[in-house]
C-alpha cells in the first residue's frame, strides 16, 4: 500500500517536474559573461628577476660611483679606518672568543646528526617540490 | 551534449581561445539559471548568481579534470555560489510540513492536474515549485529534469548518497504537499466526488 503511494508520488512530480520547462536568462546574458572573460594565457610568462627599473638604478648608480671617484682622485692618508686594528681583532679577539667555548662530546654527536640531517634534508624537500 | 563535446571547447578555452566558452555558456545558462532560480527565488538575484557561476567556472577551468561531467562540476559551483548568497542575505525560506497521502487522494490530485489546460498545468507547476524550500527545488530538478544519479547530484551538493535519497523522498511528499493546497479546492472535491 505505502510502497504503491511511494510510486504515485514519484510518477506525478516526475511529469511535473519534466513538463515544467526551464527558465531562461536575459536575452544579453552570453555577451555579458563575454565581456568579463579574458583569453587564458597558454604560455608561461617568465618576469626578469631584477626589472627594467632595477636596471637602470643599479646601472646610474656604478656610473655616479665612477663619476664621483674620478673627481675625488687622491690618497687621503687621514682616512677614519686607518685607526681600526684589524689584525688584533681577527688573531686575538675573535680566537679568544672561541677559544673561551667548550662543548662535551654529547653535544657535539648532536650538532653533527643535525647537520648531516640538515643536508639530507635539502635534496628531499628540493624534490618533493619539484615534484609539485 | 556529450562530455566528451565540452572538452573540445575546454581544451580550445585553455589554448587561449576564449570564445569557445560562449558554447558552454549558452549550453547550461537554462539549467543554471534555474537551478539557482530554484534555490534563491529572485529572478535578478538568480541572473546574478548564474553570471557568477560561469565566470567561476571559467577562472577554474584549469582545476576540472574530467574526473567527473562537465555539468556536475558546474552545477557544484552553481549550488555552492546560491548557498553563499543565501548565507549572506540570511533569506532560508520556511521549511514546508509534509502531509501523508492515501493512494485514493493521489490519484484524485492526479486527476485535477490532467484536467488543467497545457498553460494552467504549467503555470501551477512553476508556482509550487517556487514555494519548496531552497534545496528541494534543485535536487527535484537535478533528479528529474537532469536525470543524475544519486552519486552524481551527492557530488553536486556534498553530501552522501543515502542522504540525497532520503531528501528526494522527502522533497517529494513536499511538493505533492503544495500541490494539495494550491489546486483549487473545489477541484479536488469534484474528482473526488466524480470517484465515488
Amino acid at each position: 500500500m505505502k510502497e504503491n503511494v511511494d510510486k504515485l508520488s514519484d510518477i506525478i512530480v516526475e511529469k511535473a517536474i519534466r513538463t515544467s520547462n526551464l527558465e531562461s536568462p536575459s536575452s544579453d546574458f552570453t555577451n555579458h559573461i563575454m565581456a568579463h572573460v579574458r583569453p587564458k594565457s597558454t604560455a608561461i610568462v617568465y618576469r626578469p628577476l631584477i626589472s627594467r627599473t632595477g636596471w637602470i638604478l643599479i646601472f646610474g648608480s656604478v656610473i655616479a660611483f665612477v663619476v664621483f671617484s674620478y673627481l675625488n682622485l687622491g690618497v687621503d692618508t687621514n682616512e677614519w679606518f686607518q685607526n681600526i686594528d684589524l689584525h688584533s681583532i681577527l688573531t686575538n679577539g675573535v680566537a679568544n672568543f672561541f677559544s673561551k667555548l667548550k662543548f662535551d662530546q654529547i653535544t657535539s654527536y648532536a650538532m653533527l646528526v643535525c647537520g648531516i640531517m640538515l643536508c639530507a634534508q635539502i635534496p628531499i624537500l628540493k624534490h618533493f617540490m619539484d615534484k609539485k | 551534449m556529450t562530455t566528451k563535446n565540452d572538452h573540445i571547447y575546454i581544451d580550445q578555452i585553455l589554448n587561449g581561445d576564449a570564445k569557445a566558452f560562449a558554447v558552454l555558456v549558452d549550453r547550461y545558462k537554462n539549467m543554471v539559471f534555474t537551478l539557482t532560480l530554484r534555490m534563491l527565488k529572485n529572478r535578478e538575484e538568480a541572473e546574478e548568481a548564474s553570471q557568477d557561476t560561469f565566470l567561476k567556472v571559467y577562472r577554474s577551468l584549469e582545476t576540472f579534470k574530467g574526473a567527473s561531467k562537465f555539468s556536475t562540476y558546474v552545477y557544484k559551483i552553481a549550488y555552492n555560489t546560491c548557498l553563499d548568497r543565501l548565507k549572506k542575505n540570511k533569506k532560508y525560506q520556511n521549511d514546508v510540513a509534509i502531509d501523508e497521502f492515501t493512494e485514493h487522494q493521489i490519484v484524485t490530485l492526479d486527476n485535477a492536474l490532467n484536467a488543467l489546460t497545457e498553460a494552467e498545468y504549467q503555470q501551477s507547476i512553476k508556482d509550487c515549485i517556487g514555494l519548496l524550500p531552497e534545496m528541494d527545488g534543485f535536487l527535484l530538478t537535478l533528479y528529474y529534469f537532469e536525470e543524475l544519479s544519486l552519486e552524481e547530484i551527492a557530488d553536486v551538493v556534498n553530501l552522501n548518497p543515502n542522504h540525497i535519497k532520503v531528501k528526494l523522498f522527502r522533497s517529494r511528499k513536499k511538493l505533492m504537499t503544495i500541490l494539495k493546497e494550491r489546486l483549487e479546492p473545489e477541484m479536488i472535491a469534484y474528482y473526488e466526488g466524480e470517484r465515488r
